[in-house]
């Protein structure tokens, strides 16, 4: 028999992570928290695989940058 | 509709104010190799700057009592407009939050567990910060003077070991610097610590009492500013001008304490104050970011979006800048202008509005 790896046990976290956090909005017919909380999760699922798969993840931060620095050149003086 | 229960009180207000401009005691390097010697200046300047703005979050929290942010922007501006300005706020949290759950990784990454891979002590920081949002607000106001407490021993313990290794002619020569240097100085300051105190907004909302709102915000607020006084005085004192070449002059400044080679390597004591510190930073953080997305959303309760939003920020950590020196750099610029709006514009703007449009009207009442 295959022995439990580490990703195994990410998956099985996962999905006992999703189950424990479906169940309370589900059983009280809550479905706009059921839905942000899908939606949410699908964000993070999303960003975590990139980042485990080293896709490059763009950077919010670096688009302000090219926006604000060098488009709008609004930067102080480099010292 | 209300989506925290939660109440704290003014004095919890207080503690609150001080602990989370103490969490910002590290950040204040990003200043020093801009204006060296002259930093307990820009300290300063940046406070007495930042005192109307804090003074209009207070009116604003006491004008629409027991609203949050999104509440008050959708009451002010109108749905459509109330609602873009939101996700601004949002987009400014949740970056913050990032940032600043990345600070705690380099810290550990540079100082304290540097084999310990980046992305675990992310994912764990996280984790408490998550665990301590889903308890409420209550809970965190009320164990917020003991971090405030452990800050003030770690500063002013660490104070008293280096007074002899202290020179203080190296806060000399006074005024040499250019005038826009200290300008950029006092924007920084203004916009990390003291600017950032606009995560009170969806905070003071929960205050039973918002009379004294004003009082007790400007008292944490003096009580987090003379703790990176001193701070920035200590490293300047210790290290003189070579404080711009470390990449923490915090943590180097506290190396030489060496009393009779017993007492020696104390750094782990700026470790444990600034990792309790920043966690309970991000955990206001945390919670503001949460309970405004579910107002957004029109949620009944925050605790379902906790958990994604950990493994959000997390991700944004790890990938947001590319290094230490890209971290910097943005934060100098970039960062400091994309959130001026926010601090320096909106909160007076929606105070103007909200006078002349003579809002909440008739729902206003519960002052107390």
């Amino acid at each position: 028999m295959k022995g439990v790896g580490g990703h195994d046990i990410s998956f099985i976290d996962l999905c006992a992570d999703l189950c424990s956090h479906c169940s309370g909005p589900l059983k009280r017919k809550e479905w706009r928290e059921f839905a942000a909380f899908l939606v949410m999760y699908a964000i993070a699922f999303g960003l975590g695989l990139m980042y485990v798969l080293d896709i490059p993840i763009p950077s919010p931060m670096k688009g302000l940058q090219y926006l604000i620095s060098d488009k709008l050149g609004l930067k102080y003086p480099q010292k | 509709m209300s989506i925290e229960k939660g109440r704290i009180s003014g004095s919890q207000l207080l503690f609150m104010f001080a602990g989370f401009v103490q969490g910002s005691a590290l950040l204040v390097d990003f200043t020093i190799g801009i204006t060296e010697q002259q930093s307990w200046m820009v300290i300063l300047a940046g406070l007495v700057m930042m005192v109307p703005f804090i003074l209009s979050y207070a009116a604003l929290a006491k004008r629409f009592h027991g609203k949050n942010l999104v509440q008050i922007n959708d009451m002010v501006y109108g749905r459509f407009l109330g609602k873009v300005l939101s996700l601004y706020y949002i987009f400014f949290l949740s970056m913050t939050l990032s940032f600043n759950i990345l600070d705690v990784g380099e810290l550990y990454k540079n100082f304290l567990m540097p084999d310990t891979p980046f992305i675990f002590l992310l994912a764990v920081f996280a984790a408490a910060c998550a665990y301590a949002v889903a308890k409420g607000i209550e809970v965190l106001a009320r164990v917020s003077h003991l971090f405030v407490i452990t800050g003030i021993f770690v500063i002013v313990s660490t104070f008293i070991l280096l007074i002899d290794q202290m020179d203080f002619s190296n806060f000399l020569p006074l005024f040499e610097l250019p005038l826009i240097r200290i300008i950029q100085g006092i924007h920084i300051l203004s916009a990390i610590p003291y600017g950032e105190t606009l995560v009170f907004f969806m905070i003071m909302g929960r205050l039973n009492n918002t009379e004294r709102a004003a009082g007790y915000a400007l008292g944490g607020l003096l009580i987090g500013a003379m703790n990176l006084l001193a701070v920035s005085v200590r490293n300047t004192a210790v290290l003189g001008r070579t404080q711009s070449i470390w990449t923490s002059a915090s943590f180097q400044s506290i190396r030489l304490i060496d009393i009779g080679t017993v007492l020696t390597r104390m750094d782990f004591l700026i470790g444990i104050a600034q990792t309790i510190l920043i966690f309970f930073k991000c955990s206001l953080f945390f919670y503001a970011l949460a309970t405004a997305l579910s107002q957004l959303f029109g949620l009944k309760s925050y605790l379902p979006l906790i958990l994604p939003l950990a493994g959000i920020e997390v991700i944004l950590a790890a990938t947001v800048f590319q290094s230490p020196v890209d971290h910097a750099v943005i934060t100098q610029n970039a960062g400091i202008i994309y959130s001026s709006p926010l601090i320096y514009v909106f909160s007076p703007l929606t105070l103007l509005i909200a006078k002349i449009r003579s809002l909440p009207g008739h729902e206003r009442g519960g002052g107390t």
